[in-house]
């Protein structure tokens, strides 16, 4: 009974530093873990610092003023051009014939995506053959 | 004692190698009760001195894991600081930290210095190779080799392979605009401590003390700075100013957007500028800020001073004349006018014509005292503080007398900076309120709590009314931009060569007010020495220089700040003067002057 027990205590010490050492190395593990993120994280706020400079550089208003100069074909917006929202007229009531003999046959409604009602596939007639 | 028990030993391994050796281990791990002590005592001597080695050992590594650790710690005291961002007012980046490499020495861990020299020079070939080997010939613990390297120079200094050479990661402050807002930025050093403009002053912000006390601050952790500045206006005025500049063959120029009732300085250019990415360009005393270091004679803008002074006070009212059929004498001076018109000129006609007989009248009436005092309250007399560091004190007469008061009537004699002339501008159109300007964002609120009343709203409104027959009828036609009932004013003041008023070189200002009826901005462009032009008919005052880049800056820039075009006028643009009788303000004028 003693023998047993004295094994009994044995590999309960050996399972029992098995175990502690596993917690060990896996704190290690994780800790290095963090620190590699810490790192990554720091380097990608870095990358980002310069990419938000390096955007603020390329997009500065000289830049786009000299590209727009050499590409596009606009004139800078008058005073005129710029009216409030309040003047932009109504919207007209329809005055479309065609369009309103269509929609009284029911053509007007919308129709269906075709994948909504499609089963599957589908076939050729010669498969269905 | 060594000798009482190795003779023994000598004395068993004598006889016969093999048997020797045996009887040597069968009498060393027998029990010999006659030797025990003395083993005893050879075995604690020799953990003795195993410990004594090991405590030596232990010394020695407290005594010297400094110096192995100085090296670094000198490196975290000198790598550039992090700085916060500096913002635009709807979050555009003007300045920020970006991330480079260092290349650092340790000379004294370098073996050969001559190789080491040679090395690094051939692959950072703008360094000086003597500057360098003295360096490293210095008995110090840490030597910047090259501070901001690229990546590419850092991989082939890595491949060098050299010992005492690494590096470090540092903040680099970036501007990515440029010289656009260079003025108002202002710039920091390699070390991240802000030289000049909003930077120094973010470090007197306490950021230098929290550097100082150890901190070492990460960019991320600092919260960015929003200035007043939008860097799309900044630009479109700085281009302008730019253009006005090359046309007009100026030296120098500026120009500013003032918000009156905030006091946010949205847009401002002085030129010649510099880029604050090379910083050296600064020090460069024509690179100066035209708008608050520079001090000058404003010339006639300072009349919207005088009137506001005499209508304020209560000397004269929009329906008063003033006598200005005569140049006005004083002693052995004489003040002309450059409009003369030779008759009795009512109050709006001396602002209109411009007027330096009115003006000078205008203010002795308020006379001597009173117009010191009301400058003063203005804050003319004294230096402006706003968050730029660089400022000046205008230039006061030190005998003010009443000649003095005739000529700052009409802005000579008194220098003040345009930053400073503008806050008193803004005041009397603003309503009355004296708001210090700022180059940070803040709201009207903010800006007018605490602020003081230094003219009735009443005055304000006849100044508004007066800018904006101005623009109508008068000098500032140039700048009467259609859609945004602008209002201005003219200032010429010739320039002082060799202690005497030349005729032939001037100032130009220029301030206009967008709306006249509901005071949002006030623009203001200054012009040093421009030059008459064949389409200006050779004329070289404010109207045809400094007035026509203000209107193209108003076109240009008022869309982009938001300010919609109105087409049709305001039916009752100043309720207050109707109510006092003067319904003419309300009804708008056409015709006038050409200049």
């Amino acid at each position: 009974m003693v023998r047993f027990l004295n094994i009994v205590a044995v590999l309960a010490l050996v399972g029992s530093a098995i175990y502690a050492y596993s917690i060990k190395y896996e704190t290690i593990f994780h800790a290095e873990r963090i620190v590699k993120l810490k790192h990554e994280i720091k380097a990608e706020q870095d990358e980002i610092a310069t990419l938000r400079a390096e955007w603020a550089h390329l997009s500065r208003p000289e830049r786009v003023q000299a590209l727009a100069d050499k590409f596009l074909d606009l004139q800078p917006v008058a005073l005129r051009q710029i009216v409030s929202a309040d003047s932009v007229p109504e919207k007209s009531a329809r005055a479309d014939q065609i369009g309103d003999k269509l929609g009284a046959l029911g053509l007007a409604d919308p129709t269906n995506t075709p994948s909504a009602i499609a089963t599957g596939a589908p076939a050729t007639p010669a498969a269905q053959r | 004692m060594p000798e009482a028990f190795d003779a023994p030993q000598k004395d068993a391994a004598a006889p016969g190698r093999p048997r020797g050796v045996k009887a040597f281990f069968v009498k060393l791990f027998s029990t010999d009760l006659a030797k025990t002590p003395g083993r005893i005592k050879l075995i604690a001597l020799v953990f003795l001195a195993l410990y004594a080695v090991i405590a030596g050992k232990l010394i020695w590594f407290g005594l010297h894991q400094e110096q192995a650790q100085e090296a670094k710690r000198g490196g975290g005291d000198v790598i550039a600081a992090a700085r916060p961002d500096i913002l635009d007012r709807n979050g555009e980046v003007l300045a920020t930290d970006i991330k480079v490499m260092s290349v650092f020495a340790e000379p004294r861990r370098i073996i050969d210095k001559d190789e080491a020299v040679e090395l690094l020079t051939a692959v950072l070939p703008d360094i000086d190779a003597n500057d360098l080997r003295r360096r490293l010939g210095s008995r110090k613990g840490f030597i910047w080799v090259k501070r901001a390297i690229t990546p590419k120079q850092q991989q082939e200094v890595y491949r060098l392979g050299l010992p005492g050479v690494g590096f470090l990661p540092e903040n680099k402050r970036v501007y990515p605009n440029g010289p656009v807002a260079a003025h108002v930025l202002g710039f920091a050093n390699l070390d991240g401590v802000g030289i000049s403009g909003l930077e120094k002053y973010i470090d007197g912000q306490g950021l230098a003390d929290l550097h100082g006390a150890g901190f070492s601050l990460a960019p991320e952790n600092l919260a960015p700075i929003t200035s007043s500045l939008d860097l799309k206006a900044t630009y479109a005025v700085r281009d302008e100013l730019a253009k006005g500049i090359a046309k007009f063959k100026a030296k120098a120029g500026g120009a500013v957007i003032l918000d009156v009732n905030t006091g946010e300085v949205v847009a401002m250019a002085s030129l010649p500028d510099y880029d604050p990415n090379t910083p050296v360009d600064a020090l460069d005393p024509n690179h100066i800020n035209r708008i608050s270091v520079g001090v000058y004679e404003m010339g006639s803008t300072f009349k919207a001073i005088s009137v506001a002074m005499a209508l304020d006070l209560g000397k004269v009212n929009l329906n008063s004349r003033v006598d200005a059929r005569d140049s006005l004498r004083y002693g052995r001076f004489t003040i002309h006018d450059f409009h003369a018109q030779h008759r009795v000129l009512t109050v709006p006609e001396v602002f209109t014509y411009s007027s330096n007989i009115g003006a000078a009248r205008l203010a002795l009436m308020v006379g001597v005292e009173g117009h010191k005092a009301f400058l003063r309250k203005m804050g003319q007399l004294t230096r402006l503080h706003t968050e730029l560091p660089e400022t000046a004190d205008p230039l006061v007469p030190k005998n003010w007398g009443e000649l003095n008061t005739m000529t700052i009537a009409f802005g000579q004699g008194l220098n003040v900076s345009p930053l400073q002339a503008m806050m008193a501008v803004g005041a009397l159109s603003n309503g009355g309120l004296l708001v210090n300007p700022t180059f940070l964002k803040r709201d009207a609120a903010a800006a007018q709590h605490g602020a003081p009343r230094v003219v009735k709203a009443e005055t304000s409104e006849s100044l508004r009314y007066l800018m904006r027959l101005n623009a109508e009828i008068g000098s500032a036609k140039k700048a009467n931009v259609e859609g945004y009932f602008i209002g201005g004013k003219t200032g010429t003041a010739d320039k002082i060569v060799h202690g005497h008023y030349s005729s032939d070189r001037v100032f130009t200002t220029f301030m206009a007010l967008m709306p006249a009826d509901k005071p949002k901005y006030l623009i203001l462009t200054l012009m040093d020495e421009p030059q008459g032009l064949p389409e200006t008919a050779g004329y070289r005052t404010a109207a045809w220089n400094s007035g026509s880049v203000t209107g193209k800056i108003i076109e240009r820039a008022g869309p982009l700040l938001g300010l919609p075009p109105r087409f049709e006028l305001p039916t009752q643009p100043f309720p207050l003067l109707a109510k006092l009788g003067y319904g003419m303000a309300n009804t708008p004028q056409t015709g006038g002057r050409e200049h």
